[in-house]
């Protein structure tokens, strides 16, 4: 009688699990499967863009762990994760037209917490990605100048990125990481969402944007000085310019050029948010002024 | 009376009916309608009538109980009758008689003398002259035969008709049919909460074998399947009901949506013909004769209504209705979900810790009345109770791509006392941030900060959140109110700032609620990552304060004042502050004051991002809508007193004008000036760089309170407008 009440209670404690289990594993099977490793990925910010040629691409690649615990490690010292990525065609037929280069280095973003607590608020750039509970948040810029874009036959791209580690690789994962499709659609003939929309324009700014961030400022100074022609009342045209100067240590002119971008704003009457990039742009220059 | 013998002598042959069963159930109606109309004179006492009217209906019945011998009869008699007869001899006499009513005449064949008394009709005599002994005695009810049974039609009914008689009878089957329905705590019954694709099954049990029809009524059709989605294929997939894939709910290119029922029968449930006839969404009836029978429901949406009703048809006889037993208490039908208080909300959720919310949903379907926290006083959030309950689809992961496969939606049953606000942003790390707002919106007296919730682009339509019952309704339904107005959702992206800015909210009012939020909140990312970590500036920590910023804003937030100096000249008798202001020079080759003229030994200085008393850098250190990375501050001993415009030109002869001040600039402490990522404040009282004393203090009290000024709800209130404070004295 013991045993059998013995058996009947090991045998519904087993039963009961088995539920459990069978719950437990019965809801995620509705919904998709996961990967380990997410890939995300954005060109000029959007999903799909049409531009004319010879205005830069910047690629930005969000990449993610689904399973944090233990820490997912990709790369290490000397082998850093972002070589093992790419851009291709996500149309078999084609190849890529293009050569991209890393903009920047690529950086993790910290889990912050209130002020109270607020963790390790620094920005990780290091080679080892470490997807884990903390910081699970690794973005790498992938950008292609405006010359380069210059060259590429008009027509519709679609471009994926791709995270392919060998084994043998750094780290405790390797593996294939597909991210969704972007469509770049170059040609003379782009769509104009607003009657202020200037192509032209936009390609302009866009590439003293990137050759800022590529650090090749000279491109970006001779640019920025036909922006200024062709808009010389604009915040912008004068933060830009700023931004060139100061990148080749022009550091007198950089501080006209922005002192002449904070005149615009205090004149045309206050922005309602401050311009805290000037401002730390300015402190910038003249902290060099001032050490000389 | 002389009827019911036949039937007695009917049972001579009893022996040779072996399909009669013991116990026969005989229901019928016998109908006598007469008219007659006999224009001119007429004898009277002949008995006739000028105008003659009979209308009389008797329903029965009898049962009728016999061994196998045949010995037995009748063990119950019931009648129930409405008559009416009138007889009209023109200039004579009229009379009419009345009579309705239902009498048990007992077992046994016969009719007592008191029976008769009760089955007389009342009648009324109308004499216009010298007349008697027309119309005497009384008119009497005379309960109807049954027929002898090898009479009956397939051993179940028999009818006759002639002008003026219409007679039928049938066996009734005599079924109890049962749904019994348990209510206890952990019954399948309470237990069940509406999901897409979750079903739940009734059975009906009957005392003989019998066809069963199961009917859903009053069915809930709300348009999608939670508050903020419309069916799209992959609604089937996800939820297992790939077979229903352009069936249900339909919409069309250029057609109106056709909103199918939120609870149906299943089709590939009922596809068996040998077991199932003619299903539809809303009704299935078995094909063969059984002593049970049991239906599934299937939900298609997570708020459902409807009821379930069953009937049931013995070998003879019609649909008659199932008897149903809800917590052991008899209705006519029973609740999809359980919803005792039939406020369109299934009871279990109800209550707190209902196993499914911690919250529960109590109360007023349309109330939208959430309460923390508790922001400018305007309770709620923009969605009723009800929009809370039936849930959003939300991005369930918040990683990168967390919005690429429909698969990783999250539905999400909120919380009515706490405001919620949905956010879009497809920037996976201003996404990771866009939370931090629950813990700034978290006061020490409030129990919850505003409820954050990421959804995808799907999950809305243009900025409209809770589109489904706004565009195709219904806004009520069955007296309970299920949409109050349109919510807003806030759209969070990353986007190049041409001002100098790191981030911006524009709207009517430059604030929110989100409705008045033109367009997108955007962040310039590019900007505060191309500062790079330098001293007192961390780009992540910056990057969080300017999200919890620009949000703050788009729930009604304004800055904590608003007279902050950009670029101006102070005029002054002594050197220029070093460090904090330059000469006129830096404005171009020659620059000088052309007016007013200054005063021997003055001098203007160029000075500029000067934080003043009680304007935007003031009060408390930690809430994120202080701002940071200034350049100077005013002195609060001898602060700057505006002298109106100053016009200056330059070596070209180019003109220029910049507001000029008197007073005193200090350097401001960046090193001490940390961005806030706490809560919003709620009090002026400065603290940090604005709580030191004398000299040292940069901004003091805030102006504004941002606690106070919090609004998520979009419609029913009074425009929201921030406190006023001082604005730009510099004339």
């Amino acid at each position: 009688m013991y045993k059998a009440i013995i058996r009947i209670t090991l045998f519904t404690l087993v039963a009961a699990a088995a539920y459990k289990d069978f719950n437990a594993w019965k809801l995620p099977a509705l919904a998709a499967k996961v990967p380990d490793i997410l890939l995300s990925l954005q060109v000029n910010r959007e999903r799909e863009v049409s531009l004319l040629p010879g205005t830069p691409l910047v690629f930005t690649v969000f990449m993610s762990g689904s399973k944090t615990d233990p820490p997912l490690r990709i790369g290490g010292s000397g082998d850093p994760w972002y070589v093992y990525l790419r851009l291709e065609s996500a149309d078999d037929k084609k190849q890529i037209p293009f050569t991209w280069s890393l903009l920047g280095k690529p950086r993790a973003l910290p889990r912050l917490g209130s002020s109270d607590d607020l963790g390790d608020a620094e920005l990780y750039a290091g080679d080892e990605a470490i997807l884990e509970k903390e910081r699970n948040s690794y973005t790498a810029e992938l950008g292609v100048a405006p010359e380069e874009t210059a060259k590429i036959p008009e027509g519709r791209y679609t471009i994926r990125a791709v995270l392919e580690v060998p084994s043998g690789a750094l780290g405790n994962w390797s593996g294939r990481a597909v991210s969704n499709p972007v469509v770049v659609s170059l040609g003379k003939r782009v769509k104009k969402t607003t009657p202020e929309d200037d192509p032209e324009l936009s390609r302009l700014i866009e590439s003293i944007d990137f050759y800022l961030r590529a650090e090749r400022f000279e491109d970006a100074y001779r640019l920025a000085l036909e922006l200024k022609e062709r808009q010389p009342k604009k915040v912008q045209s004068y933060i830009l310019l700023g931004d060139a100067l100061n990148g080749l240590k022009r550091d007198r002119e950089a501080l006209e050029a922005y002192m002449k971008a904070l005149y615009i704003i205090a004149t045309k009457g206050k922005q309602y948010e401050p311009p805290t990039y000037l401002i730390m742009r300015m402190d910038e220059v003249k902290q060099r002024l001032e050490e000389r | 009376m002389c009827g019911l013998l036949a039937v007695v002598f009917a049972l001579s042959a009893y022996a040779q009916q072996s399909s009669r069963p013991s116990r026969i159930v005989w229901v019928g109606t016998e109908e006598f309608r007469e008219v007659s109309i006999n224009p001119g004179r007429i004898n009277p006492a002949s008995g006739d009538a000028n105008e003659y009217y009979k209308s009389i209906r008797i329903k029965f019945r009898y049962v009728e109980e016999r061994d196998l011998e045949g010995n037995g009869g009748f063990t119950s008699r019931h009648v129930e009758w409405t008559a009416r007869e009138s007889h009209i001899v023109h200039g004579f006499i009229s009379r009419v008689c009345r009579g309705n009513g239902s009498l048990e005449l007992g077992p046994g064949d016969s009719i007592t003398d008191e029976h008769y008394n009760q089955m007389q009709m009342t009648c009324q005599v109308e004499k216009h002259g010298a007349i008697w002994g027309y119309f005497s005695g009384h008119q009497v009810i005379d309960p109807p035969d049954v027929v002898e049974w090898d009479k009956l039609r397939d051993d179940c009914s028999y009818s006759e008709e002639q002008p003026g008689y219409r007679y039928s009878v049938w066996v009734s089957p005599e079924i109890d049919a049962v749904m019994e329905v348990k209510t206890g705590r952990d019954s399948e019954y309470r237990q069940f909460v509406p999901e897409p694709g979750k079903q739940i099954t009734y059975t009906v049990r009957s005392n003989v074998p019998a066809r069963f029809r199961f009917k859903l009524e009053e069915v809930s059709r709300f348009p999608g399947f939670a508050t903020n989605v419309q069916i799209k294929p992959y609604f089937f997939q996800i939820y297992g009901l790939d077979h229903l894939e352009g069936k249900y709910e339909v919409k069309e290119w250029g057609e109106p949506l056709k909103v199918d029922p939120d609870l149906i029968l299943d089709p590939r449930l009922y596809e068996d013909r040998t077991e199932w006839e003619q299903p539809t969404y809303e009704t299935v009836t078995t094909a063969k004769e059984a002593g049970s029978a049991s239906v599934t429901i299937t939900a298609m949406d997570f708020a459902v209504y409807g009821r379930l009703k069953a009937e049931v048809k013995g070998k003879c006889g019609g649909w008659e209705p199932v008897r149903v037993l809800v917590g052991g208490q008899e209705k006519d039908f029973v609740t999809i979900p359980m919803d005792e208080n039939d406020n369109l909300i299934a009871d279990r959720m109800e209550e707190p810790e209902n196993g499914v919310t911690e919250w529960g949903y109590g109360n007023d379907t349309g109330r939208d009345d959430d309460r923390y926290p508790e922001g400018d006083g305007t309770p709620g959030d923009g969605l009723t109770a009800f929009e809370e309950y039936r849930g959003f689809m939300t991005q369930g992961v918040n990683f990168a791509g967390g919005c690429d496969d429909r698969g990783y939606d999250l539905h999400m049953r909120t919380d009515p006392t706490r405001k919620d606000l949905f956010i879009h942003s497809p920037d996976p790390e201003l996404a990771q941030l866009a939370f931090l707002l629950e813990n700034s919106t978290k006061q020490a007296g409030d129990a919850k900060g505003i409820g954050v919730h990421l959804i995808c682009e799907p999950h809305s339509v243009g900025r409209s959140l809770n589109y489904t019952l706004r565009l195709w309704g219904p806004k009520e339904w069955r007296g309970k109110t299920l949409f109050g107005g349109e919510q807003h959702l806030l759209n969070l992206i990353d986007g190049q700032l041409p001002d100098g800015t790191m981030g911006e909210t524009r709207g009517t009012t430059g604030l929110g609620p989100p409705k008045d939020v033109w367009g997108d909140v955007k962040i310039d990312k590019n900007k505060i990552f191309s500062m790079g970590d330098r001293p007192y500036f961390s780009a992540p920590l910056e990057l969080a304060r300017t999200v919890v910023h620009e949000l703050g804003h788009a729930v009604g937030i304004d800055h904590h004042g608003d007279n902050n100096v950009y670029l101006a000249l102070l005029i002054t008798d002594k050197p220029c502050p070093e460090g904090i202001s330059d000469p006129l020079e830096i404005l171009g080759d020659g620059v000088s004051v052309t007016s007013p003229t200054l005063s021997a030994g003055e001098e203007a200085c160029v000075i500029f991002n000067v934080a003043r008393r009680h304007a935007q850098n003031s009060g408390n250190q930690e809430c994120p809508m202080k701002y940071t990375y200034w350049n100077a501050y005013e002195s609060p001993s001898s602060p700057l007193q505006p002298m109106g415009d100053i016009k200056v030109t330059d070596s070209q002869r180019r003109h220029a004008t910049l507001k000029g001040y008197r007073g005193e600039i200090h350097k401001y402490r960046r090193d001490l000036d940390t961005p806030g990522l706490g809560p919003f404040c709620d009090k002026t009282a400065g603290t940090g760089i604005n709580g030191y004393p004398g000299e040292a203090n940069h901004a003091g009290d805030s102006c504004r309170v941002c606690a106070g000024q919090i609004r998520v709800k979009d419609w029913d209130s009074s425009p929201h407008t921030p406190p006023a404070c001082p604005g730009d004295s510099g004339d």
